[in-house]
């Protein structure tokens, strides 16, 4: 008992905190918003080490019965969501203080909730288990997107996430029990057997795993599930569209990584590789193509989200075509690698969209004019994130897709290699589009003086990201061989 | 063997400068200047301790990188690169020592500079193609930067269709040396990513075409081969002096240095059944860019334009495959770089002087200012290959080498070396000689001291490698020589 | 875990003590519904006749807005609904459970708790 609520410790500690801040508010009652700031920044780093030193001393195992799985790669996911979770907090404190219509204390309680989930949903290892974690990361996370109640945009965002995420979890429940009629469990890890052994239901698996799979498709914004990204991340405050874009992503990858075997026994590793390689493709092509012309920094940053789901999924058809063997566990660290370096650069490009933006929504790229000579210490580290974003070396950027397209070149996915190398050519218009806006192009003439004042808090988030970024691309060993170990357990 | 030694201080030297010189005060120029220069005067000294790099790989480091794809950070020199390290850190210190047309930025200029030498002389000294890879995408950055923020009106522009033409290349090279890294797996059970390693491997024909296709294409297009140059006379005209100088004398022969050391021994047989597509590319890049070259009326684009037009020489000489045409094709790399290196300095000198750079601006620029025109003259001499100069022995060198092999493209070739006598001398007939053209161009001040200081180099280069060819031949043949006997009878 | 337990007792004799409860709650229903009828005192108006006596007009523009305590109110209805969801199961095998059990319900409530304390104080149970 204990040892299992031990394990589930990255679940449960942001849960409390969630309940912790709205005790606080209820004893104390209202406006301390700097307090709930730092019980909740407080909440997100102690599971964040928490995590990372049960990570470090190997404690992992099955917990409650084998409906969590909290294994290595639960851990680094629930990792790189308490990484997430404590940057975007340390962003909001800035972002919140400009406004007074969001509710501070409710805000944080809400990261946190969601943050809970999330793990969850990484270390889920039975379908109830899978759709708990869902919701509990998607309620809070519609909530928390329509969170300035009196912006028509926020309210708007809310409701499309609503709506769409309600209906994603339907398919998802679809998919969900399909699946157990096809295999008479709900258990993750004991599906692909069972599914193997009544084989005559075979269509009925396939037809599951598609359902279950748009429903995650939904969730890591893939096409063509992805309608609804460039409306809320930019209706949504910004740095709760840095925390859905890293958090939810690793989150959601999380539970692909562990659904693969399903995939592969569900559709057969062809079919399911083919239609991953194809859904790939769209989203990284849609994704690029889309953000070129974007005027607005958080859609652009959106549809640059969407294109780098698809590079991630890239990872995953290989893992599904190969079903196994060496390449599940290289494709797993790749994925995890990515999915970190990802949300270092992520929420740090965010970070300075929060300073751009000054409390009066200015969200436009056009803010990034002549930022270098402005703030020239911001614009180099807006660029090492651009840079970053593009895959450029010798940024994590780069490191990430080496190693997730080489993941493809070893499933002998070849052409999808060479269409992903494509897609990330395509990317680097509109990343060097930014460069060029912060140091090729004045500000107009006469343009007053802007104000642009960077939240102490803010500037040690985005410092840690842009260290992040380059010492993994620099010299990435250590976290890449830390990973390849955990994942290899 | 595996210690921190003398290729890595020399490769980071220049980016703790770029450092140093980002946290000096913007206020006073002199100071930014001088720090730059002492960094790069310093690396230029310490790269002349491996001058003696001959046949074989010296100098070399070896510390694990990542290990998990056995990626290791591998340093070594041998004759090839050598040259090559040893111009990359004299020619920043001549730019930096040139910098007095820059105002506001200057910080900024000089940082992306050092940073850029940094990537340049990483590029020459990797023996790991994924290091190799790094740098070479590393110095793409820093020109991007110092295009768009210090070029001409078009800068954005130029900068854009730089940026986009070689990481469009590069990003199939990198698929080829991710397929390269798989393929060693395969076949040994472990991972390495050593240039080294890989060449040890027995790909069958088809693999090994795709796999130079895939170079091939990053490379052709860093050369840069006709039909994909148009990105490099945009480049040069936009790029600010240095941009341009770096551009010419070092960033086009990642290029050439790529099919030598990489493209030509990772796919050895390939090289053999691509040479004649390839050198129909080079005698086309030769004669067209020679054209375009004649045609212009812009000092600066003719420049631009005879690089092509010398890079295809260069290619030539390249896939001969023939000992004396390799030699030569590595001398007239060193020679263009210190050629049109000076040139585009020079063209810079003349252009703060007279805010132009029409051919038809100037007129007996040898009178008005005769340090300035004679060094012109001098310049464009040895860029057309005078006997004597630099240019006629690398020039010959490839000839003798390809008629033996390719006569056809050989005698192609040799007519591009006479259309550049033409574009190069009426150049020099109508800007140095004759009379001024109006009153501005006849009072022109002549060379400043720094500006002399930082030609003199050049100049002497020139006449060393024209007269005395033997000392770098001496070291670049041996290098040479095992390349193209691992090519040998495939 | 209701829901086993009819699975369990699966055979049809088990369920013949059910009959005479579905024939008193039949006969319940028809003896509520037909007794007024026959005893009650007759009143014709427009508010007696109308579909439903309080609630939406089944009729006019569908565009009316309602007041947002009403969903506030619906939301902790259901909040609660499924508290007592939960805790009828637990209920049940409170024996067979035990101490750890009954912390966990305990813990659950609380939880439950304390969200209505705090939409309490937000006033969501203030009806302005």
């Amino acid at each position: 008992m204990f040892q299992d609520i031990a394990l589930a410790g990255p679940i449960l500690l942001p849960a409390l905190a969630a309940l912790l801040l709205l005790g606080v508010e209820l004893l104390a009652g209202g406006r301390r918003s700097q307090g709930s700031f730092l019980l909740c920044a407080l909440g997100a780093l102690v599971a964040l080490i928490y995590t990372g030193y049960f990570l470090a001393n190997g404690r992992t195992g099955l917990a409650f019965n084998g409906t969590l799985n909290v294994d290595n790669t639960a851990l680094l996911i629930a990792l790189i969501v308490h990484f997430s979770a404590l940057l975007a907090v340390l962003l909001s404190r800035s972002y919140l203080a400009a406004r007074r219509d969001a509710d501070a204390p409710e805000y944080y309680s809400l990261v946190m909730a969601a943050a809970s989930g999330m793990a969850m949903l990484a270390a889920a290892n039975d379908l109830v288990n899978v759709f708990l974690g869902v919701e509990l990361m998607s309620i809070p996370l519609y909530v928390l997107a329509a969170i300035r109640r009196k912006s028509a945009r926020s309210v708007e965002a809310g409701l499309k996430y609503l709506l769409l995420g309600a209906f994603a979890s339907a398919f998802l429940l679809f998919g969900m029990g399909l699946l157990y009629g096809a295999s008479g469990s709900t258990l993750l890890s004991a599906l692909p057997a069972e599914i193997a052994r009544l084989e005559t239901n075979g269509g009925l698996a396939a037809f599951g795993v598609v359902m279950f799979l748009i429903g995650v498709f939904f969730k890591v914004a893939a096409v063509p599930f992805h309608m609804w990204t460039p409306d809320v991340y930019e209706g949504s405050p910004t740095p709760v569209t840095a925390f859905m874009a890293t958090a939810t992503k690793a989150a959601a990858f999380g539970l692909l990584l562990r659904f693969t075997p399903v995939i592969a026994t569900g559709m057969g590793p062809e079919a399911g590789s083919s239609m991953l390689a194809v859904i790939a493709v769209l989203t990284m092509f849609v994704g690029n193509l889309g953000a070129l012309r974007q005027q607005n920094l958080k859609r652009l940053l959106a549809y640059s989200s969407i294109a780098h789901a698809g590079y991630m999924l890239v990872g995953v058809a290989a893992i599904v075509a190969e079903d196994g063997g060496e390449i599940a566990l290289t494709g797993s660290s790749a994925i995890v690698f990515y999915l970190g370096t990802y949300a270092a650069m992520n929420l740090g490009a965010f970070g300075v969209a929060v300073v751009l933006d000054r409390g009066e929504g200015r969200e436009g790229v056009n803010e990034l004019k002549g930022l270098c000579s402005e703030r020239p210490l911001l614009a180099a580290v807006m660029a090492v994130f651009t840079l970053a974003l593009a895959g450029v070396p010798p940024t994590a950027g780069f490191l990430g897709k080496l190693y997730v397209f080489s993941c493809a070149v070893q499933a002998r996915m070849y052409a999808l290699a060479v269409v992903a190398v494509l897609a990330s050519v395509v990317g680097l218009f509109y990343y060097l589009r930014l460069i060029l806006l912060m140091y090729f192009t004045p500000r107009e003439e006469g343009a007053e003086p802007r104000l642009l004042r960077t939240d102490s808090f803010l500037a040690v988030a985005s410092f840690v990201c842009a260290v992040l970024v380059l010492w993994l691309g620099v010299l990435p060993a250590w976290f890449v061989d830390f990973v390849e170990a955990t994942v290899r357990g | 063997m595996n210690s921190f030694g003398i290729l890595s201080l020399i490769t980071f030297l220049p980016l703790l400068g770029a450092l140093v010189v980002a946290f000096l005060p913007r206020e006073n120029p002199k100071v930014l200047r001088a720090a730059a220069l002492l960094f790069g005067l310093a690396n230029l000294g310490l790269s002349l301790l491996i001058v003696n790099a001959a046949g074989t790989m010296v100098f070399v480091e070896r510390l694990h990188w990542i290990p998990a794809f056995g990626v290791c950070y591998g340093m070594a020199v041998d004759g090839i690169s050598m040259p090559l390290v040893i111009l990359s850190c004299l020619v920043v210190p001549i730019i930096i020592a040139t910098t007095f047309h820059v105002g506001r930025g200057l910080k900024e200029y000089l940082v992306l500079l050092l940073i850029m030498e940094t990537g340049m002389v990483g590029v020459f000294c990797a023996t790991d193609i994924i290091l190799f890879y790094v740098f070479f995408e590393l110095t793409l950055v820093p020109l991007y930067f110092l295009i768009g923020m210090f070029g001409g009106v078009n800068r954005i522009y130029a900068a854009f269709k730089f940026f986009l033409f070689t990481a469009f290349g590069s990003l199939p090279m990198l698929v080829a040396i991710l397929f390269l890294l798989y393929q060693h797996h395969q076949a040994t059970g472990v991972w390495s990513a050593s240039i080294e390693d890989l060449r040890a491997l027995r790909l069958d024909a088809a693999t090994q075409n795709w796999v130079f296709a895939g170079f091939a294409l990053a490379f052709a297009i860093k050369v840069p081969l006709w039909p994909l140059h148009t990105w490099l006379p945009d480049a040069h005209v936009q790029a600010p002096t240095g941009g341009s100088i770096v551009l010419a004398a070092i960033m086009l022969k990642l290029g050439t240095y790529g099919f030598l050391r990489i493209a030509m021994p990772l796919a050895p047989q390939a090289a053999h059944s691509f040479a004649t597509p390839v050198l129909v590319l080079a005698v086309i890049s030769v004669i067209y860019g020679a054209y375009l070259a004649w045609a212009q009326d812009d000092l600066k684009k003719l420049v631009a334009c005879s690089s092509v037009s010398h890079m295809g020489f260069v290619m030539l000489g390249l896939f001969a495959l023939e000992p004396l045409a390799a030699r030569g094709a590595m001398l007239q790399m060193l020679n263009h770089g210190v050629s049109t290196g000076a040139l585009f300095l020079l063209v810079g000198c003349v252009y703060e002087r007279r805010h132009k750079r029409g051919l038809d601006d100037f007129g007996g620029l040898v009178k008005v200012s005769p340090a300035l025109g004679i060094a012109l003259v001098i310049t464009s001499l040895s860029s057309i290959g005078l006997p004597g100069l630099n240019g006629f022995v690398g020039e010959l060198f490839i000839l003798l080498g390809a008629f033996k092999t390719q006569p056809v493209f050989a005698i192609l070739c040799a007519s591009g070396v006479l259309l550049g006598a033409i574009y190069m001398l009426q150049m020099v007939r109508r800007v140095c000689y004759g009379t001024p053209n109006c009153e501005e161009a006849a009072h022109l001040s002549d060379m400043s001291v720094a500006e002399k200081f930082a030609f003199a180099p050049l100049v002497i280069l020139m006449f060393w490698i024209g007269l005395a060819p033997g000392f770098l031949l001496e070291r670049i043949g041996p290098a040479v020589d095992s390349i193209l006997a691992a090519l040998g009878n495939t | 875990m209701l829901m086993f337990a009819f699975q369990q007792t699966s055979a049809v004799a088990d369920h013949v003590p059910l009959l005479p409860y579905l024939l008193i709650v039949l006969g319940l229903v028809a003896a509520l519904l037909t007794l007024p009828l026959l005893l009650g005192r007759k009143t014709k108006n427009a508010v007696k006749s109308a579909s439903y006596e309080c609630g939406v007009a089944p009729k006019g523009s569908a565009r009316q807005r309602f007041s947002v305590h009403f969903y506030l109110v619906a939301v902790l209805f259901i909040l609660f609904d499924i508290e007592a969801v939960f805790l009828f199961p637990w209920a049940l095998n409170i024996q067979g459970l035990g101490l750890a059990g009954f912390v966990e319900a305990v813990v659950f409530v609380a939880v439950l708790g304390l969200g209505l304390g705090y939409a309490w104080r937000k006033g969501v149970l203030d009806w302005q």
